[in-house]
Parts: structure tokens; sequence; C-alpha cells
């Protein structure tokens, strides 16, 4: 379907331009779009490399397992087919927590690395997974707790109170993400998506920390 | 509030690197070792972006989102939709810096707290650039086949429209 639309674009931009003539746009547009991209990924190599590399720190020094061990109940919730052991889950906490604080740039990496560990235990790693669609669920919704850029924009026009449209704001990605989930979970089941499956089993050590 | 994500990057880098002293792991070369892998990573994706920027530059300055909103003036307006939002709604998912443009751009016009502008705040900030996100994610883990990824990431930007419109007016 990516594949369609991403044709569509192209048909309609250039057909409609040059019935209108227009096509002026298109040759800039093309140029500028290259442009921007190549300077995106200059900026997502950076904070990619870099966020990539803290998290192995975090990884090695503990601090992500803190986290999966604080949000466990709600990532549960969220993954209920993946075992308590599989390795997916300290990202998925990541991803989740950077997404509710507005950090863009750590939750590109994390769902990435999520990503990358829920493929890895795929029955079929040439196809999605359920827990692959839940996250991309998780991450287009964009539920966040403080939403800076909107909140700054309407500042910069004088609103009287910034900040007041928080609440719909909340309500609304909150309530998407849930009827987002919802809609996933009934669909994927119709479709047999399959699951990550449980991850490796816990050795003892560990299973003993995780109570 | 807006002091929360302010101190949030920093705080996080903190913890981190006070963990990583206290515990006394090799954190540099734990640092190294991650972050060659983020910037595989970041080549890997070079093509997707090129190609779907592209694609949604040349779509967009073909000028056909302004011919639709006029062409659906008439239906919009009676269901008390105000035209200008739908080519907001199809910007969404589409990409993140012409939707927040674009939002502003409404703001400016209508004014932050009018219907429009308000409207436009909530439903900017409670859905995000699909397509870049099932691109970047798919891509990275060498998807070719998405699958369900757009309809469902298409499905769920529509709940959050429809619930802008339910939260404004519930809340206003």
């Amino acid at each position: 379907m990516i594949h369609k639309i991403w044709i569509t674009l192209f048909l309609v931009g250039i057909a409609y331009s040059i019935v209108t003539g227009t096509v002026i746009n298109v040759n800039q547009a093309v140029v500028a779009g290259a442009r921007d991209a190549i300077s995106l990924i200059i900026t997502l190599a950076g904070v990619l490399t870099f966020w990539t590399g803290v998290l192995q720190v975090a990884n090695k020094a503990g601090v992500l397992r803190g986290m999966e061990k604080a949000l466990r109940p709600l990532i549960r919730l969220i993954y209920p087919k993946l075992g308590p052991g599989h390795p997916a889950i300290k990202y998925l906490t990541t991803n989740m927590v950077s997404n509710l604080f507005g950090l863009g740039n750590v939750a590109t990496p994390t769902g990435i690395k999520a990503m990358k560990e829920l493929q890895a235990t795929s029955p079929d790693p040439s196809k999605p997974t359920f827990e692959m669609y839940t996250l991309l669920v998780m991450n287009t919704a964009g539920f966040t707790l403080i939403p800076t850029t909107i909140i700054g924009i309407r500042a910069g026009y004088q609103a009287a109170n910034p900040a007041d449209v928080l609440m719909p704001i909340l309500f609304a990605s909150g309530a998407s993400v849930i009827l987002g989930l919802a809609f996933h979970q009934i669909y994927s089941s119709l479709k047999g998506v399959t699951s990550s499956g449980k991850g490796p089993k816990l050795g003892r050590r560990q299973a003993i920390w995780r109570k | 509030m807006a002091q929360i994500g302010l101190y949030a990057v920093p705080v996080f880098l903190l913890s981190i690197f006070v963990m990583a002293f206290i515990k006394n792991t090799n954190a540099f070369d734990d640092f190294v070792e991650g972050a060659k892998e983020g910037l595989g990573t970041a080549a890997s994706l070079l093509p997707n972006l090129v190609g779907m920027i592209v694609g949604v530059k040349v779509f967009l300055a073909s000028g056909i989102l302004d011919s639709i909103s006029a062409m659906l003036d008439p239906l919009l307006s009676r269901i008390n939709l105000h035209p200008q939002l739908l080519p907001l709604m199809i910007l969404r998912p589409l990409s993140g810096s012409a939707t927040v443009g674009y939002a502003s751009e409404l703001i400016n016009i209508h004014g932050p707290d009018s219907l429009v502008g308000r409207l436009a705040s909530v439903m900017q900030a409670s859905s995000d650039t699909t397509i870049y996100i099932i691109t970047v994610y798919f891509a990275a883990v060498g998807l070719k086949e998405m699958k369900h990824a757009l309809k469902l990431g298409l499905i769920t930007d529509l709940f959050a429209f429809g619930l802008a419109i339910v939260a404004v007016s519930l809340f206003f």
C-alpha cells in the first residue's frame, strides 16, 4: 500500500501541475525535497548515533532495567504476548517514556531498537509481527504529556492561555491510542498476524530479580 | 509545565551517567559499540527518506490540496468543519514540518483562541507523521512488506481527528 501511496504522490502531483501550468514548482520540489531529505538524514544520523550509544551505556548501567521494572504493568497490558524476558521490552519502555516527554530524538532510536528485537524473535522475520504494529500505533498517535511545539506556536500568536488546549490534546491523543489499539487488536487477529513470541526464557537469577 | 520539557533530556542523560559512574561500567566503550549501530541504521534509511520526501514535496508543490479543499468547501461547511482544516488533516501523516507550518498559519489567520485555531492546535498535537514513522521504523529492520502498517497508522490518525473535534467542543 505504501508503494501505491508513493506512486500516487508523484502521479497526482506532476499531472496536476502540468494541467494547471505550475510545472516549475515540481522542478523546484524535486531539488528541494532531495536536499531536505539529506539535511534531515544528517541530523537524524547524528541523533541516532549519539542516542543509540547512550542507550547502550544506559543498558549496561542498568538504567533501562530500572525503567522497565517501573512500567512493567503498563507494558504487560499493551504487549500481553511478550514474555517478561523479551529483549525488546526495555526499548519499548524507553520509547514510551520518551514519547510521553516529547523527546522525539530519543523516541526514534528506541523505537528502531525495539523493532529490531521484535524482529529477532519473530517466527518469520520477513513479515511484521503483531507487536511491531502495536509499537507503530503507539507512535503514530503521538501521545505526549507536554505538546511543546503547539503551545509555543500559540504563545507566539498571543493566545490568552497558550496551554489551554492541553486537556483536549491529552483526551484526543489518549483516546485515539486506545481506539487505534482496539482496532489493531481486532483487525490483526482477523488477518492472522503472528506475534513476536515470548522471547528467550529467563534464567533463574533473573526470574528471582524480576519478582 | 514547559520546564519539564526543558529538563527532561539533561536529567535523563545525567541519571544514565551517574548510574554508569556508580556501577563503574566501561561507559565509553559501551557508547561506541551502540553508536556504530545507530550510524549504520541512519545510512540505510537515506534512500527511503529521499524517495518519500521528494514525493511529498512534489505532491504539495502542485497546489492540488488547495483545490481539493475549495472543492469540498460546501460539503465540509455543512458538517460545520472549516474547509481549511482539510489540508491540515491530509498533511498531518505526510510531513511534520509542513503540518506545523500550515497549523501556525491557520492560528495566525483565525487567531489562537478561535474555533479553527483550537481545532488546528489539537489536530496537530494529537497525531504524528505516520508515513515518516512507517518509513523509518520498518525500513530500519529491512521490512519490505508493510502490509497493514499504513492502514493501522492512518485509521489511528482518523480517530485522532474525530476525537479532536469532540474534545474541542467538549472543553470549550
